[in-house]
């Protein structure tokens, strides 16, 4: 696709939508809600706007099929590995050390 | 673009390049596939000499030992991890990897694909000067206060996260900028090969009828620039540990040792397969032409190449069975490394049945190949014992593992290397390597090898441990010392085996018998050209009509079919489906 | 025939393939993809492993600093990606703005930033107060570098879209550039809420 023919949303809008997702994840911390949970709200409305940011302005959406794989791959790789590692790290059940805030 | 033939001399006169723009900084990939190779060959000396100090001193532990330079002779027990570490990194990092994709990536990719050069030459340059700078910082890191890095090529926390530990302080972080830079140069020839072997395909090369190297070494690209983030993020964490003080792998602060392990290993899991894929590549494009006979499942071993790729980023935990993580890690873990056995296998047979009633040719190039083949083999199966927990909790950390990983890493970054050389520099350099030395040089080393490493398993199933300096200190390893001496000396003939090679290689490039542009007659486009191509590769960028490996062919007269050769009409209906 | 003809030659031999720059800084975010991803699956790892810990200690970054330069830098996005837009129009004025805008944009996030280093440090928090703080100056500085490195390149590109040499040949930059800024972008949309908010 030539950069003629490329076409062109309305970044605008695009802009408005995650200022609003902004506003919604401020909202959504306050409520009472476990840890874990709170991390899984937060990053999936981080993803939503990142996907937005990468769809529109990075113009994924009208990519060849090529790119969009770069671009999905190491996500995948990513969660894959956050998910493989939070066995060892977080619920190990042998080792415990772990972590106040304070150190020395 | 010249309008007729011209040599890269005369090409060079034309364009009235100074010598730094021609030999120094060059933007044209095959001076830059050269520059890796000599830096590579060169550090592979210096990890092979590292390896003569290690070996001296485990078979005549306290005694001193001819070369080093320090302490009258005498290796004692930190500078002796030094040794390990650094033969271990350079080894890996600094010959390894400059070879098989610096420089036969950057010589073939264009070529093989018909291009006139890559896609950014000028990022290409700077990818080679920034390995040169890394190998000029870690071998800096010997000479600084403390010496070098001594905590083992894997760098584990804590050894390596405090210098009480070692003693060794500014080696190690030589060591960690050492390895970002060699990081950053691979990922920019990365973005390089990907992007040329996508856009610049000659018309008609489509991608399966690309040579099986130009798969392998995307896949390993792929495999290096998915793998290495999670690494320069744990190096990132270790330097800031070292020299701010905070305390991302210490206990005492909060930290986690076994983080380091686990993003260490999810990168060098699947580094060892970006080594090794380049190597298959040298082999499958070597085997076919010295069989006179196409590669056997050509679509397979892409397919299988694929799922071993993915596979790799699953298995790294294999390396921690002992290590203290989470056990319920250990059999998700095993499970996958056994399964990834599986589509290495069938690429190792593949390779074989290519052999099956071929017309062999035994020149050093497919004496190497199968050199290769075969202590791959032994060194793949022997995997498969570290791969179950269960025999992995005796044999981790023993001789065992190091026989494993030589039998696996040397043949792919040193007998395959040798094979491309051999196979390569008629039309690198556009000159013949003499047979005979090449011949006596194959035998050498393969023998050699073979009785340095083999004794290794045993030393490991005998409980040997890895990385001491002085076993005399052991009464249960005190019976193993004359097997060490044994190795030792084998080690050294090896190492002497390969001054024949030294003296083809340099006589050759200056007085060799002159190369045609095709002496093995192969297919594949980079013999299309003269030897050696001149700047922009070809005259014409040829058009490709048939995959890579149509070799004896009935149909044909010849045994060999160029892909850039267009087969008569006649013929095409009947071969319809075989090319 | 000089050295640059050389590179042009290979520029006509791809005539029509435009996308090779495009496809060579895919390649390249899919590696920093890694690298940030490696970066933020320990912070989340050390977070979750804390069990609530570090929530005292996190209290003490200002969401609404942290906000205010959360919008700075998506508008920073909109910025670019509307420059790109102008090229494509070949609106020479507008590509010449829109750089210029965010240029600023990103310079006014890395003052915030700045200012905001200040006051934590003033307050006693430093990266050696405890694992929260090592991990957010290490986190928010390594993405300051990147946003660093991107001003530096839109800044370039600025000054030639002043001079007018974008055009004719290489005003297809500023997309790639556009590129690496909505990278640096979206890592801060995961830095924010992870580092900002309570959990």
């Amino acid at each position: 696709m030539t950069n003629t023919e490329r076409p062109h949303p309305n970044y605008v809008a695009v802009w408005i939508w995650l200022m609003l997702l902004l506003a919604v994840s401020l909202v959504a911390v306050y409520l009472p809600f476990s840890q874990g949970l709170t991390v899984f709200l937060i990053l999936v409305i981080a993803l939503v706007k990142s996907v937005l940011v990468a769809t529109y302005f990075m113009h994924l959406r009208f990519e060849r099929r090529l790119i969009l794989a770069i671009a999905i791959i190491p996500v995948i790789l990513f969660i894959g590995m956050l998910l493989t590692l939070l066995p060892d790290i977080v619920y190990n059940p042998v080792v415990s050390v772990f972590y106040s805030a304070d150190t020395h | 673009m010249t309008d007729h033939n011209v040599s890269e001399d005369e090409f060079q006169e034309e364009l009235k390049l100074s010598f730094w723009y021609r030999y120094i900084f060059s933007v044209d990939h095959k001076t830059i596939a050269k520059q890796y190779l000599f830096l590579g060959l060169t550090m592979a000396v210096v990890g092979g000499f590292l390896a003569y100090l290690m070996r001296s001193q485990l078979a005549w532990p306290g005694k001193p030992v001819f070369g080093w330079p320090v302490n009258e002779g005498y290796i004692d027990s930190p500078h002796y991890n030094a040794l390990v570490t650094m033969h271990g990194t350079i080894m890996v990092f600094f010959v390894a990897m400059p070879i098989l994709i610096g420089a036969f990536g950057n010589f073939l990719i264009p070529l093989m694909i018909g291009a006139p050069d890559m896609a950014f030459p000028r990022l290409n340059m700077m990818s080679f000067w920034t390995m040169f700078l890394a190998t000029l910082v870690m071998i800096a890191s010997f000479f600084v206060p403390g010496g070098a890095a001594s905590a083992g090529w894997t760098g584990y926390v804590p050894l390596s996260a405090d210098p009480i530990y070692t003693g060794v302080n500014w080696g190690l972080n030589f060591w960690i900028l050492g390895l970002a830079l060699e990081f950053v140069s691979v990922l920019m020839g990365g973005v390089n090969f990907l992007t040329t072997a996508i856009t610049m395909r000659a018309p008609g090369m489509t991608l399966f009828r690309l040579p099986l190297m130009i798969w392998m070494q995307l896949s390993a690209a792929i495999l290096f620039m998915l793998s290495v983030g999670p690494t320069i993020a744990a190096a990132v964490l270790l330097l800031l540990d070292r020299i701010v003080g905070t305390g991302f792998y210490d206990p005492g602060q909060g930290g986690d040792p076994l983080l380091w392990q686990h993003l260490f290993w999810f990168f060098g899991h699947p580094e060892v397969y970006v080594i090794l894929l380049p190597a298959f590549g040298i082999l499958l494009e070597i085997l076919p032409v010295f069989s006179r006979k196409p590669i056997f499942a050509y679509h397979i071993i892409i397919y299988s190449t694929i799922i071993a790729g993915f596979l790799s980023f699953f298995v790294w935990a294999h390396h921690m069975f002992v290590s203290g993580m989470d056990p319920r890690l250990s059999l998700p873990f095993s499970i996958t490394t056994i399964l990834i056995s599986v589509p290495f296998a069938i690429i190792i047979f593949a390779m074989i049945i290519t052999l099956w009633r071929g017309s062999l040719h035994f020149s050093t190039a497919m004496l190497f190949t199968l050199g290769t083949l075969t202590t791959f083999i032994l060194g793949g199966v022997t995997g498969i014992f570290n791969g179950s927990p269960a025999v992995d909790i005796y044999i981790h950390d023993t001789y065992f593992v190091v026989a494993h990983f030589h039998y696996t890493l040397f043949p792919s970054s040193i007998f395959a290397t040798f094979a491309g050389i051999y196979f390569w520099f008629p039309k690198m350099f556009g000159r013949m390597m003499d047979e005979t030395l090449g011949k006596i040089h194959f035998w050498m080393s393969f023998i050699f090898f073979n009785l340095t490493f083999l004794p290794m398993f045993a030393l490991g199933m005998g409980g040997h441990m890895r990385r001491i300096a002085d076993l005399s200190r052991y009464d249960f390893l005190k019976p193993l010392q004359p097997t060490h001496q044994f190795i030792t000396v084998a080690a050294i003939v090896m190492g002497i085996g390969q001054i024949p090679f030294i003296v083809n290689f340099f006589r050759s490039l200056f007085a060799g018998e002159l190369a045609e542009y095709n002496p093995w007659r192969a297919n594949t486009l980079e013999w299309v050209t003269i030897s050696p191509p001149p700047h922009g590769n070809f005259e014409t960028i040829p058009t490709v009509y048939h995959g890579p490996y149509d070799y004896s062919l009935p149909e044909i007269e010849e045994d060999w079919l160029p892909q850039n050769q267009p087969i008569e009409e006649s013929l095409l209906s009947t071969l319809k489906g075989k090319v | 025939m000089n050295r640059t003809s050389i590179t042009m030659e290979n520029h006509e031999i791809l005539q029509g393939r435009t996308d090779i720059g495009k496809i060579g800084m895919w390649w390249f975010l899919a590696s920093e993809v890694m690298t940030f991803g490696g970066f933020l699956a320990v912070y989340i790892l050390y977070r979750l492993a804390s069990r609530g810990a570090w929530a005292e200690t996190a209290s003490h970054v200002s969401v609404l600093i942290g906000s205010i330069n959360t919008v700075v830098l998506l508008t920073s996005s909109l910025t670019m990606i509307k420059s790109a837009e102008a090229v494509d129009n070949e609106n020479r004025n507008s590509v010449r703005n829109w750089l210029g805008l965010t240029v600023l944009l990103g310079i006014l996030f890395l003052l915030i930033k700045a200012t905001e280093y200040f006051i934590e440090i003033n307050h006693g928090f430093t990266p050696l107060t405890n694992p929260f703080w090592s991990f957010y100056f290490a986190l928010t500085g390594l993405h300051g570098l990147h946003v660093l490195v991107g001003i530096i390149v839109n800044l370039i590109l600025f000054v030639m879209a002043c001079r007018g040499t974008l055009w004719p040949n290489i005003q297809q930059r500023v997309e790639f550039a556009g590129l690496y800024w909505h990278f640096v972008d979206i890592v801060w949309i995961f830095l924010f809420p992870l580092l900002y908010f309570q959990y």
